[in-house]
């Protein structure tokens, strides 16, 4: 079946310019984005630390409002590779 | 690498640029790309048109969606102002568009880069009836949040305003109440997109989102639990089906995620699991659909198997049996 989108002249290079620049300025935007949210992993960290709190006490949200608490024998741990802090991919 | 993960992103601290495309001049139409696919050029702006904007009946190449933040345009004889959202199929010939008093938008262009061909009637192949235009604000019910399970907490409401029947894509507006808490971390299948309108929300990775932020995030990518101390409305949109897997590791990456998602099929539709996983059956354009035989054609189809969003780790579990 063919769409209206497979019809879609050849892109002319004014085209392929725009693209250019706008790919080149997400990038730094993207790296920016990043960096900015790997300096928050101080702050993040003591977020973690409440919700891993919460998740104990008034519970983790299973489905909608229904919650569950979390046992100790179930916590997660953080684990020792490079990601772990990782937020933007 | 398709659209890459943009997240947490305010526009209003950028400046627009003029929007010198052909087809887009003369000028009086601005923009700031907040995300975009380096692959096909697909794009989600935030636009702002001058005092006095027109613009000719006309088409484009790619299936768009507007939604209007501020002020108004006239779009043929149609009155759009704030909250008004239109889904404009491919080769639409969308009527002249006029901006008295300027006006502030979102537009999407869901297929490729922006293109706009002059034009006063529709394509030939253009899926017409397709075409939504309708006030988000005022002609469409709020809807409680758990139009999916598992659901979000009691305080989410929706307006679904566009569903895609194949790949069951969705765009729509949400609100979350003052002091909305969620405690899980959630992640899905398809891409998610979010823009603040109004209000402030707040996630375990991101921190606090306000108005004027916006997320672009590819699928498997952890995000709560969730906050919003003085409530907030958003225009959001998936690219497939949005399906919550809910957890409580802050830890997860998006490879174990995605595995996570494979083991919850195994279990919940087993008979379908298998027939992928065996040989022969999960090919790359998908299996035989008797009912809509060309889905593989369909653009938001194509777009959805055509790439990966973030890197992979591929884990190869070689399995040794000894046979004595």
């Amino acid at each position: 079946m063919k769409y209206v989108q497979d019809e879609k002249p050849e892109r002319s290079d004014e085209v392929k310019a725009w693209l250019d620049e706008e790919i080149d300025a997400q990038k730094i935007r993207h790296d920016a984005i990043a960096a900015e949210m790997e300096g928050l992993q101080e702050e993040r960290n003591g977020w973690i630390a409440e919700f891993l709190k919460i998740i104990q006490n008034r519970g983790f949200n299973v489905n909608g409002d229904m919650r569950r608490q979390i046992a100790d024998d179930e916590m997660p741990e953080r684990p020792d590779r490079p990601d772990a802090d990782k937020v933007v991919w | 690498m398709a659209r890459p993960h943009i997240e947490p992103f305010v526009e209003l601290n950028e400046s627009y640029k003029t929007f010198t495309l052909p087809g887009f001049t003369p000028s009086g139409s601005h923009y700031k790309v907040l995300s975009l696919d380096t692959d096909i050029g697909s794009c989600s702006l935030k636009m702002r048109f001058d005092n006095g904007y027109k613009r000719k009946p006309g088409m484009s190449y790619s299936d768009m969606e507007i939604f209007i933040l501020t002020g108004a345009m006239k779009v043929g004889d149609q009155a759009c102002g704030e909250g008004h959202y239109l889904f404009v199929p491919a080769g639409y010939a969308l009527g002249a568009i006029d901006v008295p008093d300027g006006c502030e938008a979102l537009v999407m262009y869901n297929d490729s880069e922006p293109s706009f061909l002059e034009s006063d009637c529709h394509h030939p192949l253009c899926l017409k009836e397709g075409f939504v235009s309708i006030n988000s604000y005022q002609d469409a019910p709020w809807a409680p949040g758990n139009l999916v399970n598992p659901s979000v907490a009691a305080g989410v409401m929706i307006k679904v305003l566009h569903y895609d029947v194949l790949t069951e894509a969705i765009s729509f507006i949400y609100s979350m109440t003052p002091e909305f808490m969620q405690d899980n971390i959630s992640y899905h299948d398809c891409a998610e997109e979010s823009y603040h309108i109004w209000g402030e929300s707040w996630m375990l990775q991101f921190g606090d989102l306000p108005t004027g932020g916006y997320f672009w995030r590819p699928p498997y990518i952890n995000h709560g639990s969730f906050r919003s101390k003085l409530g907030t409305i958003a225009f959001g949109r998936t690219d497939s089906k949005l399906h919550n897997y809910f957890h409580f590791n802050p830890w997860s990456n998006p490879d174990e995620n995605k595995l996570r998602s494979a083991a919850q099929l195994y279990r919940q539709r087993p008979a379908l699991f298998q027939w992928v996983a065996s040989d022969g059956h999960n090919h790359p354009h998908g299996p035989m659909d008797f009912e809509t035989p060309h889905y593989h054609d369909n653009p938001q189809v194509k777009h959805t198997h055509a790439h990966h969003d973030h890197p992979h780790h591929h884990h190869h579990h070689h399995h040794h049996h000894d046979h004595d």
